[in-house]
C-alpha cells in the first residue's frame, strides 16, 4: 500500500519534472562569451562589444564579435542574440574592458551589473582601455580566445609583472571602502595588439589619472607586499646603470599620530638580486653602494608619486585605510580634507641578497 | 500454493512398502532385484542413477549371506557402518531419492533397512574465479554441502562451531547449513534466520542467492544484504568476527551476515598485503564507487545547465568534442550508458572467448566508429567507460551491479535539475542506506551509527596486531 | 515506554545539535550583524555564543528535572488545555521553522541558479525527499543529521582561497562600536544559533541523558567557532559597505575558488547545501510531527504529509524575497523570545512546581 503510494507520488514527480522550467544551457548551443567591452557615446548611451570564440574542430579559435548600442547592458545582450544563432550567454566572462572616455564619467554604474549578475564570478578582470576598447576585441589575432588572452595577459602580469592585484573583487572592494581608492589596469591597443601599459587610477568611480612607466613598480610596491620577476633598473650616476629583479618587496605604514597632519612613514623593505650592472666587478662595499643608490632612487620615486596622488585627492595606496584601522574616532570627510596635507616619508631599506652568478 | 499430486498421496495414506516400490518403478531407472537368503527373499531396490554401484558391489552384494535367516542377520553382515532401520514407508521413499539402497524382505512391510550408498558426483575442489587473488589461499566452494562443510571446518577445529542444517523447498529439499560459533555470534541473528528460512514457502532453491534474496530485511532495495563469496577462508575469517554463514546444497556460494555496506569494499585480499596498500586500495575502491555513480550524471549535469562551473581550458574541449553531436547531452549519456550494459550482457552470456572478442569489438569498434561518425563525443565515451570500469573494482560481484543500476536515477535526475539533482539523488541513497538494516543491524555501520572500534576494518585497514580484538559491532547483546 | 531501537548514543547529539545550529544562515549570517556591530561583529558571535551555551543549560537543566519530552513537562504543568496550547504554538513554530528553512534555501537556488525555476515542482521532489527521510523514525534522521555534518566537512577547506584577498587589518580597531550596537548585534546573530529546541523533543530518545549536556555544548562551541571563523574571514575579505550590499556573502567568496577541474564553486556549494540543510528540515518537521501525533493522536505519516502539503504550499505563497524576509524576521524574533523569555520562565516555574511538592510532601 505504501510503496504503492510512493510509487505513485514518484511518477507523479517525474512527470510533473519535465516542466521543471529550468533553462538548459547546453555548452555547444550556446555563445560563451570571455570578453566583452565597452564604448561611451553619450551621458546615457554606449556600445557593447562582445566576444565568444567559434572552437573549429582541427582545434583552431575563431574569435566571433558582436556590437550593439544601448543604454543598459542587460538590453545590450538582447540586441546581441539578434544578431546571432545560438543565445549569448555571460557566464564565463574573463574580461571587461572600459574605454578612458566612458571610465571618465562612471563605472560604478557599469561595474553594478557585473555584479549583481550571479553568474559573473568574482574574479573577472576590469580594464580600461586607452583608445576604444572595441579595438582590443574586434582585431582576430592568433590561435587562441581572446578573452582567455586577455585574462592570461592580465593575470602574469599580477604574478610577476607591473599589475598589483586586481579583479571585480577588489575593484568593488575599494570602492565600498571609505579609505581607499579603486584602481584598474590600463591597455593600449596597437595595431590590434593589447599592451599594458599601467595603472588608472580612480577617483571613486571616476578615472583621474594613468600612471606612467617609471611610476609602475614602484606603485606596485607600494600597494602591496609583492614579488616581481621582472624588476627594474635605475641610473646610479654617470655611465652607471644597475639593473636588479626577483625583487620581493614589503610595505608597512607606521602612523604615529593618526587623524593629524603630522607625518605618516611608510616603510619598504626590499630585496632582489643583481642581475645587471656596469660598473666594476661588485664587490660587498660596492654592493653597498648600489643598496644605497637604490634606496635613494626608489625612495625619490615613491615620494614623487604620493605627492602626486595627493595631489590628484586619489589614495589607492589605501592610506586612508591605514589611519582607519588606527583610529577610533574615524570621519570620511574630515580625512578627505585632511589627506593632501600630510607630509609622507617614505623609508626604503634596500637590500641585495645576491650578485648572479659571478663573484 | 499448488499441492503436488504424490505430496497428497503420501498423506493421505500411508501406503505399503510396496506400493513404493512400485510407484517408484514407474521411472526407468529405479531397479529392483530380488535375493534369496535362507527364508526370505530379500528386495534390494535402487535408483541407479543416484547410487554408487561400486558400494553396491563391493560393499553389499558380496555380504548377503545365503545363510543368513532374516533381514537383520544379513544386514548385520554388511561392512557398512550406519544402517537404518525404518518401518516407515514414506522415509523409504525419501530415502532412495537422495541416494540410498533399501532391503525390504518380499511381502513383510514391517522394516526396510537402507544402505547409504549415494555416489558423491561433484567437482574437486579448484581456484576460486570470481574472487581470484594473487595471495592468499586458492581454494572455493564446490556445488557439495558436504565438502563446503569441511573446507570451513577444518579451518575451524573447535567445537563452538555449530552447524545447523534445515531442508528447504518442495521439489528441491535442499539442505541449507547454518554455521554460527557459538559466544561469539548473536543468539538473537542466529533464531532471527532460522526462523525466517524455515518460514520459506518456495518450490525449489537452486542457489544461495535465493536464500540471500528472500530473508533480506529490505527485499525492495537494490542493494544486496548478504555477501556471496566462493572463498571459504573469507568465510571462516567472519564466522570468527561473529557472522553467520548460511550454505546450500547445490550452490558453490556461501553467503555470509549481517553484511554492512563497508564490507562489500573489503577482498579477502586486503588480510594478505600489508595494511598501507590495503587501506589505500580500499580508498582507492571506494573513490572508483562514488566517482562510477557520480560522474555521468555531473557531466550531464554542467553540459545541460552549468556551463560556468568549467575553467576556460576544459570549455574548450568540450566543445569541441561535442560540436556537431546531434543529442542532447542526457540522451548521449543514456545511449552510451546502456551500450555498455549491452556489451556486458553479451560478454556475461558467450563463452568465454567469444567474450573477449565482444568487448573488443564493442570497446574499439563501436566506440571509435560512433565517435568518428558524430553520434557520441569522446569525452563521454571516456567518461563512460571509465564509469563501467570503476563499478568492476568492487571485490563482490553483486554490489557492482547494484552500482550501475543506481546510476540511472541520478542520470534523470541530472537531467531534470542539474546539479541539484545529483545532490537530491545522493541525498536519497543516503537515506536510502540509512533505512536498511541487515538482520535489524543499521546497513551504514560503522560509518552510522560511528564505531570507533570497527572503523579500524572499514575504510582502511589498520594493522593486523590492531585488529585482534574483534569489531565491537559483531558480538554485542 | 520508549522502543530501544529508538535510542541514540549520547555523543550523536553533538551532531544533532551541530547540525540544526548550522543551517541555511551560514550562507548569509554576516550582513545582518555586521549592518550594526561593522568590524566588531566577531565579538557578537561569541557573545551569541555564550547566550545560548546558557540556553543550552536551561533547556537540559528542565528536561532532565521531568525526564520527559516538552510535551509532557507542558501537561504535566499546565495540564491538559492550556498545556495543550502551548503545544500547538510549539509545534507550529517547528513546523514553520522547517518551512523557513526550506524556503530560504529555495530562495538561494532562484536567486544564484536557476531564477525561473518551478517552485511547485522542485517542492514535490524536495517533499518526498523529507517525507522518506521523516518516515524513517529519528534513527535515520540522526544517521543524516551526522552525514549533514561529515559529508559539507569538506567545505571548510575552500576557507582558504579567499585568504589571499583578506586583510585582517580590517578587524580594528576593536571595540570600536557602542554596547546598544553589540547587543543588537548579539540578537541579531542569535538568530543564526536557532533550532536547538528540537532538543526538547528528542532528549527522552538519549541513551545516558546526564552526558547530553557535555556533547551539545561541545556543539555549540563548535557552532560559535565555525560562525567566528566565517566572520573574521568575511569582515577581511570584504569591506563594510561591500558586504551589505551581498545577501549571501558566503556565496559570493566561494566564486573565488578556482580548482583546475572547477571554477565558481558556489554552484557546487548550493548543490552541497542539499544535504546541509535537509537534515534541519527534516529534524524540524520531525518535532512537530511528533509532538501532533502525541497531542491528537493521528499516525505520524499522515502529520507529515499534511505538513508537507503545508510547506508547498507556503512556499509557493511566498513569492518575493521581501515577504521571505518579512516571513524569516517574523521567525527569527518568535523563536527568540521562546529561547531567551520562554525556556527561562518555564524552568522557573518547574522549579517552584518542584519546591511546593517537597514542601506537600513535608
Amino acid at each position: 500500500m505504501r510503496i504503492k503510494m510512493i510509487l505513485l507520488t514518484s511518477m507523479m514527480t517525474l512527470f510533473l519534472s519535465s516542466c521543471m522550467n529550468i533553462e538548459p544551457t547546453v555548452l555547444n548551443e550556446i555563445n560563451i562569451a570571455t570578453a566583452i567591452s565597452y564604448d561611451y557615446i553619450d551621458k546615457d548611451h554606449f556600445t557593447s562589444t562582445a566576444v565568444t570564440p567559434y572552437y573549429l574542430p582541427d582545434k583552431r579559435v575563431n574569435n566571433v564579435t558582436f556590437t550593439a548600442t544601448s543604454s543598459l547592458s542587460k538590453d545590450v545582450r538582447q540586441r546581441m542574440n539578434q544578431q546571432t544563432d545560438k543565445p549569448i550567454f555571460s557566464g564565463k566572462i574573463e574580461v571587461v574592458l572600459y574605454s578612458k572616455e566612458l571610465a571618465k564619467h562612471d563605472l560604478i554604474r557599469m561595474t553594478d551589473t557585473l555584479i549583481r549578475d550571479p553568474s559573473i564570478g568574482n574574479t573577472v578582470y576590469l580594464a580600461v582601455v586607452d583608445g576604444k576598447a572595441q579595438d582590443v576585441l574586434i582585431k582576430q589575432f592568433g590561435n587562441v580566445d581572446k578573452g582567455t588572452y586577455l585574462s592570461n595577459a592580465i593575470e602574469h602580469n599580477i604574478q610577476s609583472g607591473i599589475l598589483p592585484k586586481t579583479n571585480l573583487h577588489l575593484f568593488s572592494y575599494a570602492h565600498n571602502s571609505e579609505g581607499m581608492d579603486p584602481f584598474l589596469p590600463i591597455i593600449k591597443p596597437k595595431n590590434g595588439n593589447p599592451i599594458i601599459t599601467g595603472v588608472a587610477l580612480f577617483d571613486q568611480g571616476k578615472f583621474v589619472y594613468q600612471t606612467k612607466d617609471h611610476e609602475n613598480i614602484i606603485f606596485k610596491m607600494l600597494v602591496e607586499t609583492s614579488s616581481n620577476k621582472e624588476g627594474f633598473s635605475a641610473k646610479l650616476g654617470e655611465n652607471l646603470f644597475a639593473s636588479v629583479y626577483n625583487i620581493s618587496s614589503k610595505v608597512s605604514y607606521n602612523i604615529p599620530e593618526p587623524m593629524t597632519n603630522s607625518p605618516i612613514m611608510i616603510n619598504l623593505k626590499v630585496e632582489a638580486v643583481l642581475r645587471e650592472f656596469t660598473g666594476e666587478q661588485p664587490d660587498k662595499k660596492v654592493i653597498r653602494t648600489i643598496e644605497k643608490k637604490m634606496e635613494k632612487e626608489l625612495k625619490q620615486r615613491a615620494e614623487k608619486l604620493i605627492v602626486k596622488l595627493q595631489k590628484l585627492e586619489v589614495d589607492p595606496l589605501g592610506v586612508g585605510e591605514q589611519v582607519r584601522t588606527r583610529t577610533r574616532s574615524w570621519n570620511k570627510d574630515e580625512w578627505k580634507s585632511l589627506y593632501p596635507t600630510i607630509p609622507f616619508q617614505v623609508n626604503v631599506n634596500f637590500e641585495i641578497l645576491e650578485s648572479g652568478a659571478v663573484e | 500454493m499448488k499441492k503436488f499430486p504424490f505430496e497428497k498421496s503420501n498423506q493421505s495414506q500411508t501406503p505399503h512398502f510396496d506400493e513404493v516400490l512400485q510407484q517408484l518403478k514407474e521411472s526407468k531407472d529405479f531397479t529392483c532385484f530380488t535375493v534369496g537368503i535362507k527364508h526370505d527373499t530379500l528386495c534390494i531396490s535402487y535408483f541407479n542413477t543416484l547410487i554408487d554401484t561400486n558400494i553396491l558391489h563391493r560393499d553389499l552384494l558380496p555380504y548377503l549371506n545365503k545363510s543368513s535367516s532374516t533381514l537383520y542377520d544379513a544386514v548385520q553382515a554388511l561392512p557398512i557402518e550406519n544402517l537404518l532401520f525404518t518401518q516407515k514407508p514414506a522415509d523409504v521413499q525419501n530415502h532412495l531419492l537422495i541416494g540410498y539402497i533399501s532391503i525390504t524382505v518380499e511381502g513383510n512391510n514391517d522394516q526396510a533397512v537402507l544402505v547409504k550408498a549415494d555416489s558423491q558426483l561433484s567437482r574437486t575442489v579448484s581456484l576460486p574465479e570470481v574472487e581470484f587473488s594473487v595471495i592468499g589461499p586458492k581454494e572455493s566452494l564446490v556445488e557439495s554441502l558436504d565438502t563446503n562443510l569441511h573446507l570451513i571446518r577444518k579451518r575451524l577445529p573447535i567445537q563452538e562451531l555449530k552447524v545447523e542444517v534445515l531442508t528447504v523447498g518442495k521439489l528441491s529439499k535442499s539442505r541449507v547449513a547454518l554455521l554460527h560459533i557459538d559466544g561469539i555470534c548473536n543468539q538473537k541473528n542466529v533464531s532471527t534466520v532460522i526462523q525466517r528460512i524455515s518460514n520459506l514457502d518456495v518450490k525449489q532453491i537452486i542457489d544461495s542467492s535465493y536464500i540471500a534474496q528472500m530473508i533480506a530485511d529490505k527485499k525492495n532495495s537494490p542493494f544486496p544484504q548478504f555477501i556471496d563469496t566462493e572463498r571459504p577462508d573469507r568465510l571462516a575469517a567472519v564466522l570468527g568476527e561473529g557472522k553467520l554463514v548460511i550454505l546450500v546444497d547445490g550452490a558453490p556460494h556461501g553467503l555470509l551476515g549481517p553484511a554492512t555496506l563497508v564490507e562489500f569494499f573489503t577482498a579477502s585480499e586486503d588480510y594478505f598485503i600489508n595494511w598501507t596498500m590495503a587501506s589505500f586500495f580500499r580508498l582507492v575502491r571506494f573513490f572508483a564507487v562514488l566517482f562510477s555513480i557520480l560522474i555521468t550524471p555531473i557531466y550531464v549535469a554542467i553540459l545541460t545547465y552549468h556551463y560556468e562551473l568549467l575553467p576556460k581550458n576544459l570549455i574548450n574541449t568540450l566543445v569541441i568534442s561535442r560540436s556537431g553531436i546531434p543529442f542532447p547531452p542526457i540522451l548521449e549519456a543514456l545511449v552510451l550508458e546502456l551500450v555498455i550494459e549491452l556489451l556486458r550482457e553479451a560478454g556475461a552470456r558467450l563463452p568465454t572467448k567469444v567474450g573477449q572478442t565482444i568487448g573488443i569489438v564493442g570497446g574499439i569498434v563501436i566506440g571509435t566508429a560512433s565517435v568518428e561518425a558524430g553520434l557520441t563525443s569522446n569525452v563521454l565515451l571516456i567518461i563512460v567507460a571509465l564509469s563501467a570500469l570503476a563499478s568492476f573494482t568492487t571485490p563482490v560481484y553483486q554490489m557492482g551491479n547494484t552500482i550501475r543500476l543506481i546510476r540511472f536515477p541520478f542520470l534523470f535526475m541530472a537531467y531534470y535539475i542539474g546539479i541539484l539533482g545529483v545532490a537530491i539523488s545522493f541525498c536519497f541513497m543516503l537515506i536510502h542506506l540509512l533505512r536498511i538494516t541487515t538482520l535489524g543491524r543499521p546497513y551504514l555501520e560503522p560509518l552510522y551509527p560511528p564505531k570507533l572500534e570497527s572503523l579500524k576494518d572499514s575504510l582502511i585497514r589498520l594493522p593486523l596486531t590492531y585488529l585482534s580484538k574483534r569489531p565491537a559491532s559483531k558480538h554485542e547483546e | 515506554m520508549i522502543n530501544k531501537n529508538e535510542q541514540i548514543s549520547p555523543f550523536l547529539v553533538f551532531f544533532l545539535v551541530l547540525k540544526v545550529q548550522m543551517g541555511i544562515g551560514v550562507l548569509g549570517f554576516q550582513r545582518i550583524i555586521i549592518k550594526s556591530a561593522g568590524n566588531d561583529s566577531w565579538i557578537a558571535v561569541i557573545l551569541a555564543g555564550l547566550l545560548f551555551s546558557i540556553v543550552i543549560w536551561c533547556m537540559l537543566t528542565l528536561l532532565n528535572l521531568h525526564k520527559q519530552n516538552l510535551m509532557g513537562i507542558h501537561t504535566q504543568l499546565f495540564g491538559k488545555v492550556l498545556g495543550g496550547i502551548l503545544n500547538i504554538i510549539w509545534i507550529s513554530y517547528w513546523l514553520f521553522m522547517g518551512i523557513a528553512v526550506y524556503r530560504t534555501y529555495v530562495e538561494v537556488v532562484q536567486a544564484w541558479m536557476f531564477p525561473q525555476i518551478n517552485v511547485l515542482t522542485f517542492s514535490i521532489v524536495f517533499a518526498l525527499l523529507i517525507y522518506y527521510t521523516v518516515s524513517g523514525g529519528f534513527q535515520v534522521i540522526t544517521g543524516i543529521c551526522f552525514l549533514g555534518v561529515i559529508i559539507p566537512s569538506y567545505l571548510i577547506l575552500t576557507i582558504f582561497f579567499p585568504l589571499e584577498y583578506t586583510d585582517f587589518r580590517n578587524l580594528l580597531p576593536v571595540w570600536n562600536h557602542s554596547y546598544k550596537e553589540i547587543a543588537l548585534a548579539t540578537k541579531n546573530m542569535s538568530l543564526s544559533y536557532l533550532g536547538i529546541s528540537t532538543l526538547l523533543m528528542y532528549f527522552p530518545l538519549i541513551k545516558q541523558q546526564k552526558k547530553a549536556n557535555k556533547w551539545a555544548q561541545l556543539a555549540n562551541i563548535i557552532t560559535t567557532l565555525s560562525y567566528l571563523l566565517l566572520i573574521i574571514v568575511s569582515i577581511g575579505f570584504y569591506s563594510e559597505n561591500q558586504i551589505s550590499r551581498y545577501v549571501w556573502a558566503t556565496l559570493s567568496f566561494w566564486s573565488i575558488v578556482q580548482v583546475p577541474f572547477v571554477e565558481r564553486f558556489e554552484y557546487i556549494g548550493i548543490a552541497t547545501w542539499v544535504i546541509f540543510i535537509l537534515p534541519n528540515i527534516c529534524l524540524f518537521i520531525w518535532a512537530a510531527t511528533k509532538g501532533a501525533s502525541v497531542l491528537f493522536n493521528v499516525a505520524p505519516n499522515k502529520i507529515t504529509m499534511l505538513y508537507l502539503v503545508i510547506l508547498i504550499v507556503v512556499s509557493l505563497s511566498l513569492k518575493n524575497r521581501d515577504q521571505i524576509n518579512t516571513f524569516l524576521n517574523y521567525m527569527s524574533y518568535t523563536g527568540f523570545y521562546l529561547y531567551t523569555v520562554y525556556i527561562p520562565i518555564l524552568l522557573c516555574l518547574s522549579f517552584i512546581m518542584k519546591k511546593k511538592e517537597v514542601m506537600h510532601e513535608n
